[in-house]
């Protein structure tokens, strides 16, 4: 049984299997459509926040490199906090591998397109990505890349955070206000990876005891560690700077970034 | 117990054992009758216990995944009830939000559940296993299908009704045998054969 917590505790996600595809060539021709897969850093990324514990929180980039981004049609009850295997009957590749900048766009931008790719028709019901190191582009030998500024009682951190923590994410259905993924003949239909800041900072509007800020960093202890305004560091300087409490916090909200809307994902950590 | 038998009785006895009594016609009624029919139980917690009091809740029948069959919320224990249309089988599905947080769960209908018993809504909570190290808690949602399926409503009645019942039939019996006793006579007054 694989144990998940929103994708924030350490876990083996399930394992995949490609569908048989052998006997297809005698079975008559799937009807196809357009499957879109966006990338969407929600209204924390783009419009700015207030951390748990008080610091006005801005982004100008927030990099995020991501592989293998597959779209899956599997049974109709795949829970990824329960089921240790995916055995999909239709797959189907998205995005082999691209950094995306989640802050790209207005306030009220849309989530951002990855790609659209002709797919059978179906519902995609699972959702799968790795987040590895990227290899080339504004965060090269980079995970994540934020790059932004936070504020509080007149206190200027203006913050590069450089995170090497490579996970693989596997996601069942899209929880949120409408139903993603069940895409028709002739018609479109998208899907989309979500990424949840607050975990990593908290949030001032939500309660101290809410689970969201309990879990969270928050941005003090990034900011005790500033060099006077500039926060310029990686992984290894936080593991050396932090706390070992604050640095395991740290590797945990990373960890629990992936969603697909408000639904949970398993996770693993890539070796 | 045999409903339709115990009218056929009971018509008699109102008419032979001249117990039946004319009430006045009310100026205002009300009719209350009620359906006895299998219902879902989803019970929603965070993994630290805690419910999920008044989350929303989408409910999509196996005929349509897009839009809500019913929209809800859960209650102060973070329990929902709904009742599926026994005549659309296969996967509904119930989605489950809260703050951020949210779940679909997946409850395959094929036919009404046989009767066992009536759980109450509470007693299907499953709490999901702690984790300690988790930086949010994640959500259980926990379906039962309480099963309850179309049963006599004198499986319901109340002792009293029941005794009530009985004594009726027993007169309704002794009424009906001193009636035939008496057109017996009647008819052979002398008991001459």
């Amino acid at each position: 049984m694989v144990s998940v917590s929103y994708g924030c505790a350490s876990s083996n996600a399930p394992s995949s299997t490609t569908p048989d595809t052998s006997a297809v060539s005698d079975a008559p021709e799937t009807e196809e459509g357009l499957l879109q897969v966006r990338a969407n850093g929600e209204d924390f990324v783009r419009e700015g926040f207030v951390s748990k514990d008080g610091w006005e929180i801005g982004f100008d980039h927030v990099y995020v490199n991501l592989a293998n981004v597959k779209a899956y049609q599997t049974d109709a009850s795949f829970d990824p906090e329960v089921d240790t295997t995916l055995e999909p009957n239709q797959d189907v590749m998205v995005v082999e591998q691209q950094t995306v900048d989640l802050a790209e766009g207005e306030a009220d931008a849309d989530p951002i397109l990855l790609a659209e790719v002709s797919a059978p028709a179906g519902r995609y019901n699972a959702l799968e990505w790795t987040m590895p190191k990227a290899a080339d582009g504004p965060a090269a030998g980079h995970v994540l890349m934020l790059v932004g500024t936070a504020e509080k009682d007149g206190q200027v951190v203006n913050f590069t955070l450089r995170l090497d923590q490579e996970m693989r994410y596997v996601c069942g259905n899209f929880v949120g206000d409408e139903r993603k993924g069940i895409l028709e003949a002739g018609s479109t239909a998208d899907l989309e990876a979500t990424f949840h800041f607050d975990h990593i900072f908290g949030d001032g509007e939500a309660a101290s005891d809410d689970s969201i800020n309990t879990g969270a960093l928050g941005f003090e202890p990034l900011a005790a560690i500033a060099q006077g305004d500039t926060l310029d560091v990686d992984m290894t300087m936080l593991e050396e700077q932090l706390s070992p409490d604050d640095y395991t916090r740290l590797q945990d909200t990373i960890a629990g970034l992936g969603h697909v809307g408000e639904g949970h994902c398993a996770l693993e950590e890539m070796a | 117990m045999h409903v339709k038998p115990l009218r056929t009785l009971l018509v008699p006895i109102a008419t032979l054992s001249g117990l039946a009594i004319a009430l006045p016609s009310l100026a205002h009624s009300t009719a209350l009758d009620y359906t006895v029919a299998p219902a879902v139980a989803v019970s929603a917690l965070y993994d630290t216990g805690k419910p999920m009091v008044e989350a929303q809740v989408s409910v999509f029948s196996p005929d349509d995944v897009t839009t809500p069959w019913i929209t809800g919320t859960t209650d102060s224990q973070g329990n929902f009830i709904f009742m599926p249309d026994p005549a659309v089988t296969g996967n509904w599905e119930v989605q489950v939000r809260q703050a951020g947080h949210g779940e679909v769960i997946v409850i395959p209908m094929a036919t009404p559940p046989s009767v066992t018993e009536n759980l109450p809504p509470s007693g299907s909570a499953e709490t999901a296993t702690e984790n300690p190290e988790a930086a949010s808690a994640p959500v259980d949602l926990s379906p039962s299908v309480m099963p309850m399926s179309p049963q006599p409503r004198s499986s319901q009645l109340s002792p009293v009704q029941r005794w009530t019942m009985i004594g009726a039939i027993i007169w309704g019996f002794v009424g009906t045998a001193f009636f035939f006793a008496s057109r017996t006579s009647v008819s052979d007054p002398a008991g001459e054969a």
